[in-house]
């Protein structure tokens, strides 16, 4: 009973799984609050060392694997130090313009990735049931993490990074460590695919996957590791579970991502956290990077730009955080 | 490069300002990075396809057509995803990630929806709108199609700067991009003004949409795309906001790209706008002509 | 009919309430003035008032006319004008651009140019400066300039947020000499001022502010003579521990 729904759905189990792994590597660097979407670019990177050591060096699954998670984390390092002073929106659309450089070299780098119709016959060397096993390892070690210490300081940098920044967290450091861990794991998803799926396409890592990882995390919510769990659970599943809908299924899941980031932009953790706080009938805490995390300090709004060299109009801005602003 | 590049460059170069003036202008007014520009402005196409389906119209009463359909689209928009978020996130930067991702939910929906109206297939524009010719332009082969996108972005570039420089509107969105709450004490309404930035900021995509189905002789679902990172590459060149500065930049990517088009190869060619944005946010995040957003507007 | 009244006016942000059940009351064509020291809730009590926050209660009515509840814009065109704190000229605008932000409701160029002739006459410092950058002008000039480019919106009430604030000692003087000449073409004036010495020069009626609550108010002839007055604002004494 429960193997035939196993073999049923054993290639969804296996997109979730990955999906899985990725979008811990989104959601880890969006709970720091460094919203890099480069994560896609190094499951690219990942992915092609894996399938490229295995195929054509006969290599090991395993220290295939290592090598790609370890390039990298030497590129994610890399790409940290070039781009870690860049903020928010500035930071998003760089990493952006880095994961299609990453998929115009696999296009062009034809001797090692195939070119743009990719790579075909990588020998399948994992069985689904490793890769669950690298999902809990993964799993567990980030409950560690974030209950750890070091969860508070992320916690903290996302929040208000200046405070960060005056209780003593290195903040610069800090953002270079989640920008190779969010690599490596990223690296670990494209690698486990490459040789779970056995094809590997430049296409495969575009601006779609960072748009469905993104989903991930946003359905899911990120404010709590298994957001990101339920969330590809949830997004692998969504076009089965939308199958009435027939045409009109693409439409549908679009609308999903912006009703969630709209209206219920701490996603699936904070609806059980609300319930749960119901229940209790304590207030939960928000702490979700879309949601409102800036209760106390309100910036001036407005100034987009990363260094505004005239003066900003002085004050805070006095209109409340919490408080519904008027409309018009 | 010879002087037939260079034509080429200035008709790139049109497409890419109409394309990337709304979008420095919804992000530099609003912090709306509105990555549904994109299919906004394939919508254009689409819609300009699907009135001249049955029977031709003139371009001048499918463009106009358009680019109100693509305006009240951005509108939308508006209303029910960015408005909201900017009402209950504080935090600026929380509030355009949330933006952000609401866009790309957005764009996605429109993208769907032209995947259903055209099933998957390339369509083209009743020819018969503009019946295209081949003429010459100081010695240069061209065509009436391109003199027109030249003309018209030429136009509507025009149009826009002056608007912004010099109405009373344009004056209350430049403060408004500086500070939307002493605008509301000054009797300016954010909100409106908000609405307004988005329709003619969508009302510009359905223009250059409707212009480069045309001079492609296709439209499908993804005809967006590709100009998105591109515009962003614009915007950072030109400084976020600056409406001249994107005008600049987009001629000179256009350049850039046609450049190593002729030096390099066509692969390359793609990695410019990506490895400029790179650059660029590196050295110069202010943008190379602007010092601050608005601030030479 | 008063110019200005405000009744049990509630200010929150989330679960603090910032001002409680705060009366306020100002005639037409009278100067009025709220002291309170650092995070006493001023600031919220304009702002509620203008419309830039909504108010969690009370009621606010301009000439009679109940605005409770209006955004800012319209409280703004309906005569209600505040000069916001730390003066937020637009950088990036010219001082002459700043001026006609205030007149964004005019689509007359002709009421549009006299009342910047009117700015200029008021502050001829503005005129000189007409083309530079509002960002680069003095600490001084830019309170002259947020107090021009609030007349450009012709405003019947204005809501004055520390216009000292910030500023040496004989700005001071020349701001507040600015709200004696503005007060005398008729408009009533609302002014939130720790200088209470030079407020009290033009003001008829005071209000001390404490922790969202109005602790004391009166005419200035006597509130001027209060003890809590004469040590926490005037500085005769030792500011006192509340
Ligand atoms: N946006 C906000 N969010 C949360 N609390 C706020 C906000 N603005 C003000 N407060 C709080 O409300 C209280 C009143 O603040 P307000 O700015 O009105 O005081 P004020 O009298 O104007 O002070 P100041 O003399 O410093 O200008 C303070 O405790 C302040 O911390
Ligand atoms: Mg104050």
């Amino acid at each position: 009973m429960l193997s035939d729904w196993f073999s049923d759905n054993e290639t969804l189990i296996q997109a979730a799984l990955a999906g899985a792994l990725l979008a811990y590597s989104f959601q880890i660097a969006l709970r720091a609050g460094v919203f890099t979407l480069g994560g896609v670019g190094f499951w690219a990177i990942g992915g092609y060392t894996t399938a490229y050591l295995v195929t054509e060096r006969e290599w090991a699954t395993v220290p295939a694997i290592g090598v790609g998670l370890l390039l990298s984390a030497v590129i994610g390092l890399g790409l940290a130090l070039v781009l870690g002073r860049l903020r928010a929106l500035y930071l998003a659309m760089a990493t952006v313009a880095f994961v299609l450089l990453v998929q115009i070299v696999a296009i062009n780098w034809e001797d090692v990735t195939g070119g743009a119709g990719g790579l075909f016959g990588i020998p399948v060397t994992v069985s689904t049931t490793q890769v669950f096993l690298v999902v809990l390892v993964v799993s567990i070690a980030l409950v560690f993490f974030e209950r750890g210490a070091r969860g508070r300081t992320i916690e903290a940098m996302r929040l208000d990074e200046q405070l960060a920044q005056s209780v003593g967290i290195d903040v610069v450091r800090e953002r270079h460590l989640i920008f190779v861990l969010s690599s490596v794991l990223a690296a670990l998803s494209g690698g486990i695919s490459a040789v779970m799926f056995n094809t590997l396409a430049p296409e495969q890592a575009g601006f779609h996957l960072i748009t469905d990882t993104l989903m991930m995390v946003v359905i899911g919510g990120a404010a709590a590791w298994w957001g990101a769990l339920v969330g590809a659970i949830i997004v692998t599943w969504l076009p089965e579970l939308l199958r009435f809908a027939e045409d009109y299924r693409q439409i549908i899941e679009a609308a999903i991502v912006v009703l969630v980031i709209v209206y219920a932009p701490e996603g699936i953790v904070g609806l059980v956290r609300r319930v749960r706080g119901l229940l209790s009938g304590r207030r939960p805490p928000t702490a979700t990077p879309f949601a409102d995390i800036a209760a106390a300090t309100s910036p001036d709004r407005g100034h987009s730009q990363p260094e505004a060299e005239l003066p900003p109009a002085a004050g805070r801005d006095p209109r409340p955080a919490t408080q519904a602003r008027n409309p018009d | 490069m010879n002087a037939q590049d260079l034509l080429n460059v200035v008709v790139i170069g049109s497409i890419y300002t109409l394309f990337a003036m709304g979008l420095t202008l919804s992000w530099g007014v609003l912090n709306i990075l509105n990555l549904a520009h994109g299919a906004i402005f394939m919508f254009g196409g689409l819609l300009a396809y699907l009135v001249t389906q049955d029977s031709a119209l003139s371009l001048w009463i499918v463009m106009p057509m358009s680019m109100v359909v693509c305006g009240l689209i951005a509108v939308l928009l508006e209303l029910v995803a960015y408005r909201p978020i900017r009402r209950r996130v504080a935090d600026l930067h929380a509030s355009e990630l949330a933006t952000l991702i609401a866009s790309i939910g957005a764009g996605a929906m429109l993208v769907a929806i032209a995947e259903n109206v055209t099933e998957n297939q390339l369509v083209g524009i009743n020819p018969e709108t503009f019946v295209v010719e081949q003429t010459s332009f100081l010695g240069l082969r061209t065509t009436n199609l391109e003199i027109v996108i030249v003309a018209i972005a030429a136009l509507l570039s025009v149009t826009l700067t002056l608007f912004i420089t010099r109405s009373r509107h344009g004056r209350a969105l430049r403060a408004l991009a500086q500070d939307p709450y002493t605008c509301g004490l000054l009797g300016i309404s954010p909100d409106r003004m908000a609405a307004a930035t988005m329709f003619v900021s969508g009302a510009l995509a359905g223009a250059a949409g409707v212009l480069l189905a045309m001079q492609l002789n296709t439209v499908e679902a993804r005809l967006g795309e590709p100009l998105l990172l591109k515009a962003f590459a614009v915007i950072i060149l030109g400084g976020v906001g600056s409406v001249q500065g994107a005008i600049a930049a987009a001629f000179l990517l256009a350049l850039a790209e046609t450049f190593t088009d002729v030096y390099a190869s066509t692969s390359v060619r793609d990695a410019v706008a990506f490895g400029l944005i790179i650059v660029l946010l590196l050295f110069r995040p202010q943008g190379l002509f602007s010092r601050v957003a608005w601030q030479r507007a | 009919m008063a110019a200005l009244e405000v009744e049990r006016l509630v200010v929150r942000y989330g679960h603090v309430t910032a001002v409680r059940d705060v009366d306020l009351r100002l005639e037409e064509g009278q100067v009025g003035v709220v002291l309170g020291s650092n995070g006493a809730g001023k600031t919220s009590t304009l702002n509620a008032i203008s419309g830039a926050l909504r108010p969690a209660g009370g009621s606010i009515r301009l000439e009679g006319r109940d605005i409770t509840g209006w955004p800012s814009h319209r409280v703004a065109r309906a005569g209600l004008v505040q000069v916001p704190e730390g003066r937020r000229i637009i950088g990036p605008l010219t001082v002459e651009e700043n001026l006609k932000l205030g007149a964004y409701h005019l689509r007359s160029n002709a009421r549009l140019q006299e009342l910047l002739a009117d700015a200029y006459a008021l502050f001829p410092i503005l005129e000189e400066r007409r083309h530079n950058a509002g960002g680069l002008l003095s600490g001084g000039e830019q309170q002259m300039l947020a107090f021009g480019r609030a007349l450009m919106a012709e405003p019947k009430v204005l809501l004055l947020d520390e216009p000292s604030m910030g500023l040496a000692p004989i700005m001071v003087d020349r701001v507040i000499e600015a709200v004696g000449r503005i007060a005398e073409r008729g408009i009533s004036i609302l002014m939130v001022e720790q200088n209470a010495a030079a407020a009290f020069e033009l003001a008829a009626y005071a209000y001390v502010l404490e922790q969202g609550e109005v602790i004391l108010e009166g005419r200035v002839e006597d509130v001027k003579n209060d003890p809590l007055v004469l040590r926490a604002f005037l500085g005769l004494e030792e500011a006192p521990t509340s």
